[in-house]
């Protein structure tokens, strides 16, 4: 059977006990669930259980409007990193469903008369019950009309980062750059995560998540360069000078919001078109289908944004280095990841005149961790 | 040497320290060589050989006698520079000697988009 039938399996008799409690109220039937599930656990999981030792080991966490990610060093002195998805689902409590949830080792909390599922086990749950996922953040920032952000966000980082080993333990939390005039909600996101964290016990800090970008990805160019991460909330650009940041801001537009105007135009569901986006984009070829028009339209239309930006910022400034060589521009973020991305950036950097000469744009390494190992970097 | 510059006035953030080989500090045409630096601050080491070549006490006599300097962070392997402002916050002394500068440096302009973090 292949993992997602089991998956699939699991769920529906979850699903069932909450519709039908009495239906699957025999240890039997749940025994086999807890079983599926411990088949079912894949392998990246034990690669990423908390490993011993360690005790000064630094930690660097992406907190991201769509992924939670964590970095450390291993034992192994190899890089362990982790991630959750930073959304949540409820469901009415029952203490059959809690069991269930309980047994099969599900990330759940309790809120007023909800159980509350979170990360990954949140959109299983979604799926199943055919609801929208909730979310703590929105455009790189804490939620303001969720009132169950901060707790959750607490509840699914905690389920990633336990209480250090040793008080004092150094960690770094990326952040966006606050967009223009919306500086005063940043101070309060960079807060609200540094206050929890020093209560965890950890040496807290933030780093600009642009300038993870660079940390992780231009340390043979001395910190040179520009980063870009493009996120599911967020764009954030950084330019570094020998790890100096010198230009750094943030742009509302990402994966989010290429779902929203999708979903719109064609009138499917946010969640079919992220999941269509994710499995098959390839900006490469030619769209096959209207989904996919619009798909690209859009990836068109927020590139555009990207590098117009970059134009105008750029030729603004009056703080830019009097640059003897090119320098390196590098893309990370989910939304970078579809076939034919770096191409169609290129394509559209070729339109826009920059005050400075860009030597290559290269692609993260790993798109989807590179906020998570700059803090990481950052965190020494 | 673990000489605080950014407690100066208190930041609201940390900010890490890079050891950069080849990062030097460019001033009146002279470049010094730069110990470790964060997005904020700068030590130098004035012992260090080439720091002497380029007359470590005549750069401490300068820095100290004014308010704001200009300089450049300088890439000594690319030759690219970055203009800033910097003042001194710290002055290390071994003996009576100075061993060391702790500098703060802000960019030239301060805009709503850059240097905001
Ligand atoms: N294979 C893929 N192809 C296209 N898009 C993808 C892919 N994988 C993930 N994404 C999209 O990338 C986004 C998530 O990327 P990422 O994890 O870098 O964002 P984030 O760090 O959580 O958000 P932000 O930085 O904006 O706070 C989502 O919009 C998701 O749909
Ligand atoms: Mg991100």
């Amino acid at each position: 059977m292949d993992e997602t039938k089991k998956d699939n399996n699991i769920m529906q008799r979850l699903f069932n006990a909450h519709k039908n409690p009495e239906v699957n109220s025999e240890g039997q039937a749940e025994e086999s669930v807890v079983r599926n599930v411990e088949n079912a656990s894949n392998s990246e999981d034990h690669l990423n259980k908390e490993t011993a030792g360690g005790t000064t080991n630094t930690i660097g966490i992406d907190i991201g409007t769509s992924r939670i990610v964590s970095c450390k060093i291993g034992t192994d002195r190899k890089e362990v990193s982790q991630s959750e998805l930073n959304a949540f689902f409820s469901i009415p409590l029952s203490p059959m469903t809690r069991e269930i949830l309980e047994r099969n080792g599900m990330h759940y909390t309790e809120l007023k008369n909800q159980l509350v599922v979170f990360g990954y086990d949140a959109q299983r749950f979604a799926n199943m019950f055919n609801g929208e996922l909730l979310h703590p953040m929105q455009e790189g920032l804490l939620k303001a009309d969720e009132p169950n952000a901060t707790h959750m966000i607490k509840e699914i980082i905690t389920s990633l980062i336990k209480k250090p080993r040793e008080l004092g333990q150094k960690l770094c939390f990326s952040i966006p750059s606050p967009r223009a005039g919306m500086e005063s909600d940043l101070v309060f996101h960079e807060a609200i995560l540094k206050k929890f964290f020093v209560g965890l016990g950890y040496n807290a800090f933030s780093v600009n998540e642009g300038l993870a970008v660079i940390l992780s990805e231009l340390a043979s160019e001395n910190y040179t360069g520009i980063g870009i991460s493009i996120g599911a909330g967020m764009c954030n650009v950084c330019f570094s000078f020998l790890s100096v940041p010198v230009i750094t801001y943030g742009l509302p537009c990402g994966g989010d919001l290429i779902d929203l105007s999708v979903s719109r135009v064609i009138n499917e569901s946010i969640t079919r078109v992220r999941v269509i986006k994710e499995e098959s984009l390839d900006l490469s070829r030619a769209p096959k289908n209207n989904l996919e028009q619009a798909l690209h339209i859009y990836y068109d239309d927020m590139l555009s944004k990207i590098v117009n930006s970059l134009a105008n910022t750029f030729s603004k400034s009056s703080n830019l280095p009097k640059l003897s060589q090119p320098i390196p521009l590098v893309l990370a973020g989910g939304p970078c990841i579809p076939n034919g991305f770096k191409t169609k950036f290129d394509k559209m950097l070729r339109y826009v005149e920059l005050p400075l000469e860009i030597s290559e744009t290269r692609m993260a390494a790993d798109p989807l961790r590179a906020t998570a190992r700059g803090a990481l970097v950052y965190s020494k | 040497m673990n000489v605080d510059y950014d407690t100066f006035p208190i930041e609201k953030r940390r900010h890490t320290r890079f050891t950069i080989s080849g990062s030097a500090f460019e001033f009146e045409d002279k470049l010094y060589e730069i110990a470790n630096l964060s997005a904020r601050g700068i030590l130098l080491d004035l012992q260090s050989r080439a720091v002497a070549a380029g007359g470590a006490s005549e750069i401490v006599a300068k820095v100290l006698d004014k308010n704001k300097f200009d300089f450049n962070l300088v890439d000594t392997s690319s030759r690219s520079k970055l203009p800033l402002k910097g003042r001194v916050v710290r002055v290390i002394k071994e003996n009576e000697r100075v061993v060391a500068l702790a500098l703060q440096f802000s960019l030239l302009e301060n805009s709503q988009q850059e240097g905001t973090y």
